[in-house]
């Protein structure tokens, strides 16, 4: 049995909506509502669900950006659980290396940890000597894939990745893809969100399905993602679900 | 570990800020100079039609008062809103909120040191040079600065809830320079309403930068005392609203 590192215990969060400056009316908005779950050490845990069903309030919660409204959110001390995400705070006047450093950073990567993996990243991202010139210069996908090789090389306790990212060209797709499946495969902890099936059979262990803020079905991958699937080919009607697995 | 990252990117981001600036609008820089001056300007004609009373050394006098302004009024002005523009990136990771003002005052501090300098030579090649007084310099940087940020952070951590206080920090900030003591010393003030005058510690401060830079005499203590016992307050209430913050704010930043 493996080291929970994190876990959920009965979890909610609200989005309060003000109505107006003075008025005392609100909407409160429960994202999530009431949500039960444990990120295994190794396992690579699949988030399973709709538009809006509360899966990023889920990725905020759990790397850290929001705490919750009710419940409680333990994680294991100094654990650090980063959202791979492409060019945060990047800077269009520095060049790559420096912007591949600063992303690192936003990232939850040491400046020297950085340094050390900038020629990963340069050859990893195919930029040549764009690596050293102002990302102005950039094409989008330039910049996407210099975002990609930099998230890469960042090495967080918990990866969160919302949907699978494929960036650049169809060849940096493959490429992409190729290198984040063998940090999954090979044993990274990860929380990956996605509302595709296919990918959360193909990539995760374990599974939570998630709708309109509760946990539907939680269990193992391929059980859960094929009760997904027969649930949106019906129509997704909110029939309530039967027991969870 | 986890403060020498944090401590990392703001050097980074200053340094990026900076440079930004310098290479995409030189207005950026130009500006810089330029509104401590035009302000002088202003003012001078002010002075010279509505008080009949403009000299040559009037001019040094608004001089040293519109640029220590301008470093407080161009650290509000970016850093207030330091938190809400960065709202996009702060739902993809966590970053202690007090980074983003900490960057804008930082970035304009350096602009300002470097328009401080030139201050310096100019009062220098107008009469007056430095003295002995010259050494309280230092502390009433260091209390500007702390005044600046004791105030700027409260404000950076509340403008998600009230999105609408953006634009009256434009309007509160041009009031406050004409309350500031910028071009008028406090002994033109009726002598009752001294006491209400130097409440203000940016007006305490200007006070003390003409003492310093023009008259070669030591600021009074009991207001410097004053201003950073204001501060550390003011500091005590941005630590407060920071915890209360930090986790939640971005739940109220609405795009």
């Amino acid at each position: 049995m493996s080291e929970n590192l994190i876990s959920l215990e009965d979890v909610g969060v609200c989005y309060r909506r003000a109505q107006g400056f003075f008025k005392s009316a609100r909407s409160d908005f429960w994202a999530l509502k009431s949500l039960t779950m444990q990120v295994r050490e190794g396992e690579t845990l699949g988030i399973l669900g709709r538009n809006g069903a509360g899966k990023s309030t889920l990725l905020r919660l759990l790397s850290n950006i929001i705490l919750p409204d009710k419940g409680t959110l333990t994680m294991r001390k100094n654990l650090r659980t980063t959202l791979l995400s492409i060019g945060v705070g990047s800077h269009s006047t520095l060049s790559g290396r420096e912007n591949a450093i600063l992303n690192g950073m936003m990232l939850g990567a040491t400046k020297q940890h950085m340094i050390k993996s900038l020629d990963r990243i340069k050859a990893f991202s195919e930029l040549g000597d764009f690596f050293d010139q102002p990302i102005y210069t950039y094409s989008s996908g330039m910049a996407a894939r210099l975002g990609f090789a930099t998230a890469l090389e960042v090495d967080p306790d918990v990866l969160l990745i919302d949907e699978v990212l494929s960036v650049g060209d169809s060849g940096f797709q493959q490429k992409s893809a190729a290198a984040l499946q063998d940090r999954l495969k090979s044993g990274k902890t990860a929380v990956l969100v996605s509302h595709d099936p296919h990918t959360i059979r193909f990539l995760c262990s374990a599974c939570i399905w998630i709708e309109d803020g509760v946990a539907v079905a939680q269990g193992e991958a391929k059980v859960v993602a094929d009760k997904y699937e027969t649930f949106m080919a019906n129509g997704g009607t909110h029939a309530k679900p039967d027991s969870a697995a | 570990m986890g403060w020498q990252r944090y401590f990392d990117i703001i050097v980074y981001r200053t340094y990026a800020e900076l440079k930004a600036e310098a290479q995409l609008s030189y207005m950026g820089y130009v500006w810089w100079i330029l509104e401590p001056l035009l302000n002088t300007v202003l003012f001078f004609v002010l002075m010279a039609v509505i008080l009949e009373q403009s000299t040559v050394g009037a001019i040094s006098f608004l001089v040293v008062g519109a640029v220590t302004w301008q470093w407080f009024n161009g650290s509000l002005m970016s850093a207030a809103n330091s938190v809400i523009d960065a709202g996009g990136m702060l739902k993809q990771i966590y970053l202690p909120k007090v980074i983003l003002p900490l960057i804008s005052i930082l970035s304009s501090t350096w602009k300002f040191l470097f328009l401080f300098v030139i201050l310096i030579f100019f009062n220098w090649a107008t009469g007056h040079p430095p003295s002995l007084a010259y050494l309280a310099l230092p502390i009433v940087l260091i209390l500007e600065f702390l005044v600046i940020i004791a105030l700027t952070l409260p404000l950076a951590f509340v403008m998600p809830y009230f999105p609408d206080a953006r634009i009256s920090v434009d309007a509160i900030l041009r009031s406050a320079m004409l309350v500031s003591g910028i071009f008028f010393p406090v002994s033109k003030l009726p002598h009752e309403y001294q006491i209400y005058f130097h409440l203000n510690p940016m007006a305490d401060l200007i006070e003390a930068y003409r003492a310093i830079l023009l008259d070669g005499t030591w600021p009074r203590w009991d207001l410097m005392a004053y201003v950073g016992v204001l501060s550390i307050v003011g500091l005590g209430i941005a630590f407060f609203l920071h915890q209360l913050v930090d986790r939640a704010l971005v739940k109220a930043i609405h795009r």
